[in-house]
């Protein structure tokens, strides 16, 4: 924690039980919604705005803002392709320093000279973004997560700069995990597609690992009474199994799924 | 997509924060991290699994677990060791594969790579078995799940006969299970 000096423990905490009821999220979609509608109530804003922008910076992919300022900004967005490149991290080319670290806009144009910037003046002030946060808290495969918090009466002190970079560390796993888990669901649908074009039996898309296992028994015992052995369980209990897995793939008798799996043994179709 | 004219980023780009390191040790994070490696674990152990299942029948199989983790078959393994270097990144497991170039890569997506290894694409020396025209139609038969009964009646003869026809084969091939003639056709003439 010597890193977050000025978050306390309890304000710690508090943080991370906000951050854990994420962990259960599907998509990344349903994440940036929850997230955007919780983190204002760690770290008060104004417009808070989560951007997903291509991995080389050159185009912003899509956004999440919170509501009040949801059509203002949609409303703006061409124009703030045009004047983007005046924002003052832009323009020093320090956006790449987002990725792990909290740049605060104020270090860059105080005040007075923000307000003489054309994407102040042409969108920024429509979203009362007159003091900005901007960090980048992970770079996905075809992403990159910048979340811009903004302010219009008072500047971010260093606590807050703490607590943006300890949430999105946190937002950061959060959303590694189910781009993970997406992949792994991407992987199970090429692989059970690949079994399935190769037997003559229903999808094995339903099966489980353990399924795998007891199939995989079958193939080096072939009987039941040797893969029961084999997994420490009750002969009983590898009938009923099996007995899934046949329900499972349409399968009327014993002899079928063992031929279902010569048929995986047996030289691949073309495809 | 707003198309933007900022100048592209050259070089490297960096990954996670660096500064992750800074709070390794709390307990809170490791929390987190637990319970979503939970998560994924199940859909990492069928993935695995069925891999496993798929090399036991003679595929080769590799599989990406995406953050830098992947895993690979006792085949595959064994394959791309032949081939020279056990490739460390997904990157170069695909550049290791086009090298060693596998006769057949059967599945190839962003994520899951099947192919045949050399061994399997050479044609297994298994001496035929010569079974008669009866013997190989019980055969069929057997391999669709039918019972000795069902054929029977399906040949229009004897529960009797049909037995005696598997008898035979049983004999010719060297096996004593319908499981056995099922899972382990041999390579027939008549």
């Amino acid at each position: 924690m010597q890193y977050f000096r000025d978050i306390t423990e309890s304000a710690a905490r508090k943080i991370d039980r906000k951050m854990m009821a994420m962990a259960d999220i599907e998509t990344l979609e349903e994440l940036e919604i929850r997230f955007i509608q919780d983190a204002g109530t760690i770290l008060p804003g104004d417009c808070l705005c989560w951007n997903n922008w291509t991995l080389d910076l050159g185009s912003l992919i899509d956004f999440r803002i919170n509501v009040p300022y949801m059509m203002p900004f949609e409303n703006l967005l061409d124009v703030f392709a045009e004047v983007v490149p005046h924002h003052p991290v832009i323009a020093a080319n320090r956006l790449g320093e987002t990725t792990g670290h909290v740049l605060r806009l104020s270090d860059f144009e105080n005040d007075r000279q923000f307000r003489e910037n054309p994407l102040f003046r042409e969108v920024y002030r429509h979203l009362d973004s007159h003091y900005q946060l901007a960090y980048t808290p992970c770079l996905l495969e075809d992403r990159r997560i910048l979340l811009t918090w903004n302010r219009r009466a008072s500047d971010f002190t260093e606590r807050d700069r703490q607590v943006l970079q300890f949430m999105g560390t946190r937002l950061a796993r959060i959303s590694q995990g189910i781009e993970q888990r997406q992949k792994l669901e991407r992987n199970w649908r090429a692989l059970s597609g690949f079994v399935d074009a190769r037997i003559s039996a229903g999808s094995v898309a339903s099966l489980g690992a353990r399924d795998a296992l007891m199939l995989g028994e079958l193939l080096k015992s072939g009987t039941r009474s040797g893969i029961a052995r084999k997994m420490g369980i009750r002969r009983d209990s590898v009938d009923k199994r099996l007995g899934a897995i046949r329900e499972h793939l349409g399968l009327e008798n014993h002899h079928q799924l063992l031929s279902a799996l010569a048929e995986l043994k047996s030289q691949p179709v073309s495809s | 997509m707003v198309k933007t004219d900022l100048p592209p980023l050259t070089g490297s780009l960096p990954g996670a924060p660096t500064e992750r390191g800074a709070d390794e040790s709390d307990d809170l994070m490791a929390r987190l991290e637990h319970r979503l490696r939970l998560r994924n674990q199940r859909l990492i152990g069928k993935l695995q699994a069925w891999g496993e299942l798929l090399d036991a029948v003679g595929w080769s199989v590799a599989l990406d677990w995406g953050g830098g983790e992947f895993w690979l078959s006792a085949k595959a393994t064994r394959d791309l060791q032949q081939s020279g270097k056990l490739p460390t990144t997904w990157q170069t497991l695909l550049a290791a594969l086009d090298q060693f170039a596998p006769a057949n890569v059967y599945q190839k997506n962003d994520g899951v790579l099947i192919w045949s290894s050399p061994a399997r694409d050479a044609p297994e020396p298994r001496c035929a078995v010569v079974v008669t025209q009866r013997e190989s139609e019980v055969l069929d038969w057997i391999r669709q799940g039918k019972t000795s009964a069902e054929i029977a009646m399906i040949l229009g003869c004897a529960d009797r006969t049909v037995d005696k026809h598997l008898a035979n084969c049983y004999r010719k091939m060297g096996v004593n299970s319908r499981a056995s003639v099922i899972l382990n056709p041999p390579a027939t003439s008549n």
